[in-house]
C-alpha cells in the first residue's frame, strides 16, 4: 500500500491547494480572523501539511522496504456495472418513473449478481416482487415521496 | 424514579411498542448479515423517520441501534463470520461451542449477556447524563471548540493509520463548510448550486459513505456463499451456566459502558478489552478460546453495554462518540431538538422515553432472541445476489426521501464512490461523517471565541476546562502518532 499511498496524499495535497486558492474569492470581512474565508483555509492548510507528511513516510517506507500491489478490484465487471446501472437509474428516475425504473434496475442487479447464469425469469419475478414491496413499504406504510415520472 | 415511570408511560402505546420491536428485530437481522452494520441499517432508515413523530421516530432507531449491536454474535457463532465488527471477539468462544454441538446454548448465552449488558449501561447512562450535562451547562465557546476538537482527535487516534484517519476527518470538516457562511451571509464553495446554499446534505453523505460504498463492496464479493451453518439446538442456558457467567457479564456491562462512553472507542474495542479482562481474571484462563462459556458472555455483554455508555456524549454534549451516534445525533437534529446539556433542562420530553425505550428494547432483544434465532440466521444467509438490489434501491430511496429532491441522490452516489475509492486506499470513512457532523460546530464556537478575544487565540488555553479539553484531544494523537513511528523504525531495522 505503499505506493498507493503516494498517490492518495498527492491527490490529498492537490485538492487541499486548490481550496486554499479558491478561498480567497469568497468576500472578505472586517475581521480576518472571523472572516468566512479563515476557516476553511485553517483547515486546508492542516490538510496539506498531513498530506505532505504521509508523502514523506511513504518515501522513507519505499527506500526500506519492497513494495507492496497496488489496491485490487476483484469482479470488477460487476462493480462497474453496478456503478453504471446506478448511475443511468438515478439519471432516468424522473422520466420513465418510480416503479418501471425501480424493475428494470433491480433485474439488471440480480442478472449481474448471480452466480449461477440463465436464471432470467426467477430475476424477474424477484425483482417485481420487490418492487411491489418497495413501492408499498414507502408509498404506503411510511408515505414518503417517491419520485414520481412523466409515464408512471 | 418517577420519571422513568412517566417516561416509559409515554412510550408505552400499542404502536410505539410495535415500532421498538420491530426496530429490534429489523437491527438483529440486519446485524447478524455479514457485512451490514446498526450504522447502515439507521443510516438507511432516518430519512423514512422525518414524517413520525419524534418519540416514535426516535425509539424505532433505537431498537434498531440495541439489536444491530447484537445481532452480530449470532452469525460469529453459527457461521464465524461476525456479522458486525463488535462480534469478532464473540467467535474465539462461540463457534469452538458450536462445534461442540452447544451453537444454541452459545446463542442463549450471547442473547443474555447482551441483554444484561444493555439493561445495565442503560442504568448507568440515565444517571450519569444528568449530572455530565448540569456541568457542561457553563460551557461557552472555547469549551465548545475544545470538546468538539477532542471528540474528532480520539477518532483519528483510534484509527489504524492515524495520519490516514487524520486526512479524512479534516477532509470531512472541509466537505462540512460547503454552503452559507455561519456568521456572514457569503456562499462558500457552493459551485453555483443553489441546493448547497444550506450546505451538504446530511443524510445522503451518510448514506452514500455507508450504504451506496458498501453496495459496490458488495459486488466484488457477490459469488461467495457462506453455508457452513451449525445446527443450533438447544438455545436457554442451564442454572449451572448462568451462575458460571454471571460475575463475567456484570464486569464486562461496566467496561462496555465506560469504553462506549469514550468518543472513537467502539463495540469491537469494549468486547475485545472485557474479553482479555475476563481471561485474566479467570481461574481457568486455558480453556478461553477452546469453547468457554464465559469467553462469550465477556465480548457480548461488553459490546452491548457500549449502547448506553456511547449514547451519554452524544446527549448530554451533542458530541457522537461513533458514527451511529453520529447518526442518531443527526436523527435527534432533524425532529427539532438539539443534543447538548440544553437538552437536558428544556427538553425532558424526548429524553425521559428515550431512557425508557432503551430498557425496553433490551428487554425485546432478549425475547426476540431466544426465540427466534434460529429464524434470524435463515433471514442473514439470504443471497447477496438478492440483498445487494434490496440495499440499493433502500439507498437510493432514502436519500431522495429526506429533501424529495433528485439532486440528494447525486451527493449519496457521490459520496459513495468516494467512501469506495477511500476505502480501497485504506482511509477510514468514519472520520468524514463525524467531522461533517460537528464541523459546523467547531467553526462556529471557534470564530466565536477569536471574535470574543479580538483575535487572540490563547482564549483557548487560558480558561481551565477549555485548557484540559485541548491536552486530552492532543495527548492521544501524539501518542499513538509516536508509537506508529518507533513501530515504523523497529520494522524497517528488522527488514
Amino acid at each position: 500500500m505503499i505506493k498507493s499511498d503516494l498517490i492518495s496524499s498527492a491527490v490529498l495535497l492537490l485538492f487541499s491547494i486548490f481550496i486554499y486558492i479558491t478561498s480567497f474569492s469568497i468576500p472578505k470581512a472586517e475581521y480576518q480572523l472571523s472572516g468566512p474565508a479563515f476557516y476553511p483555509q485553517l483547515i486546508s492548510v492542516l490538510l496539506a501539511m498531513v498530506s505532505i507528511i504521509i508523502i514523506v513516510r511513504s518515501y522513507i517506507r519505499l527506500k526500506n522496504i519492497k513494495d507492496e500491489p497496488m489496491p485490487k478490484i476483484n469482479n470488477i465487471k460487476k462493480v462497474i456495472i453496478t456503478m453504471i446501472a446506478t448511475f443511468v437509474y438515478v439519471l432516468i428516475l424522473k422520466k420513465l418513473g418510480f416503479v418501471l425504473c425501480t424493475f428494470i434496475y433491480l433485474t439488471t442487479l440480480i442478472l449481474v449478481m448471480q452466480p449461477e447464469k440463465n436464471k432470467i425469469i426467477i430475476s424477474v419475478i424477484v425483482s417485481s416482487v420487490m418492487t411491489g414491496i418497495v413501492y408499498f413499504v414507502f408509498a404506503v406504510l411510511f408515505s414518503a415521496s417517491l419520485p414520481s415520472g412523466t409515464l408512471f | 424514579m418517577d420519571f422513568i415511570v412517566q417516561g416509559l408511560g409515554q412510550v408505552i402505546s400499542p404502536f410505539n411498542l410495535m415500532l421498538i420491536i420491530g426496530g429490534v428485530f429489523l437491527g438483529i437481522v440486519v446485524g447478524a448479515i455479514p457485512g451490514l452494520t446498526a450504522t447502515l441499517a439507521i443510516s438507511l432508515l432516518v430519512p423514512f423517520t422525518f414524517s413520525m413523530e419524534p418519540i416514535p421516530a426516535m425509539v424505532m432507531l433505537l431498537g434498531i441501534y440495541c439489536g444491530g449491536i447484537y445481532g452480530g454474535s449470532i452469525t460469529a457463532i453459527l457461521i464465524r463470520t461476525p456479522g458486525t465488527p463488535g462480534a469478532a471477539a464473540t467467535i474465539l468462544d462461540g463457534y469452538p461451542l458450536g462445534q461442540k454441538g452447544r451453537a444454541g446454548e452459545a446463542i442463549g448465552i450471547a442473547t443474555i449477556a447482551s441483554g444484561i449488558g444493555g439493561l445495565i449501561s442503560t442504568v448507568i447512562m440515565i444517571f450519569l447524563s444528568p449530572q455530565i450535562s448540569k456541568a457542561a451547562l457553563s460551557f461557552s465557546g472555547p469549551e465548545y471548540f475544545s470538546l468538539a476538537v477532542f471528540g474528532l482527535t480520539v477518532i483519528f487516534s483510534l484509527s489504524k493509520d492515524v495520519l490516514k484517519g487524520l486526512a479524512t476527518g479534516l477532509l470531512g470538516l472541509l466537505f462540512g463548510t460547503i454552503g452559507m457562511d455561519l456568521i456572514t451571509p457569503y456562499p462558500r464553495f457552493t459551485l453555483g448550486i443553489p441546493q448547497l446554499l444550506t450546505g451538504l446534505p446530511m443524510l445522503p453523505v451518510v448514506i452514500g459513505l455507508f450504504a451506496i460504498a458498501e453496495i459496490f463492496r458488495m459486488a466484488e464479493s457477490v459469488v461467495v456463499e457462506n453455508d457452513l451453518m451449525q445446527k443450533v439446538g438447544k438455545i436457554i442456558p442451564s442454572k449451572d451456566t448462568f451462575k458460571k457467567i454471571i460475575g463475567t457479564v456484570a464486569r464486562g456491562s461496566i467496561i462496555g459502558t465506560f469504553i462506549g462512553a469514550l468518543p472513537g472507542a467502539g463495540a469491537n474495542v469494549a468486547a475485545f478489552v472485557s474479553y482479555n479482562v475476563a481471561k485474566k481474571t479467570s481461574r481457568t484462563p486455558e480453556i478461553f478460546g477452546k469453547g468457554a462459556v464465559q469467553g462469550v458472555a465477556a465480548s457480548e455483554s461488553s459490546n452491548n453495554a457500549v449502547t448506553g455508555g456511547a449514547l451519554i456524549p452524544m446527549l448530554t454534549l451533542g458530541i457522537p462518540g461513533d458514527a451511529v451516534t453520529a447518526v442518531l445525533l443527526g436523527a435527534l437534529t432533524i425532529q427539532g431538538f438539539q443534543p447538548g446539556p440544553l437538552l437536558f433542562r428544556d427538553h425532558m420530553d424526548i429524553i425521559y422515553p428515550i431512557f425508557a425505550c432503551m430498557i425496553i428494547a433490551n428487554i425485546a432483544m432478549m425475547i426476540i432472541g431466544l426465540s427466534g434465532a434460529k429464524f434470524v440466521a435463515k433471514i442473514a444467509l439470504v443471497k447477496k445476489a438478492y440483498l445487494l438490489p434490496a440495499i440499493a434501491i433502500f439507498a437510493i430511496i432514502g436519500a431522495f426521501a429526506a429533501s424529495g429532491n433528485i439532486f440528494d441522490i447525486w451527493v449519496a452516489l457521490g459520496f459513495g464512490f468516494l467512501g469506495y475509492i477511500l476505502e480501497k486506499f485504506k482511509y477510514d470513512v468514519s472520520p468524514i461523517v463525524l467531522a461533517v457532523i460537528l464541523g459546523p460546530m467547531i467553526e462556529k464556537s471557534l470564530r466565536q471565541s477569536l471574535i470574543f478575544s479580538k483575535g487572540d487565540p490563547t482564549i483557548f488555553i487560558t480558561r481551565p476546562i477549555s485548557l484540559v479539553l485541548l491536552i486530552m484531544a492532543v495527548l492521544p494523537l501524539v501518542f499513538s502518532l509516536v508509537k506508529q513511528f518507533s513501530k515504523q523504525k523497529v520494522k524497517s531495522k528488522v527488514n
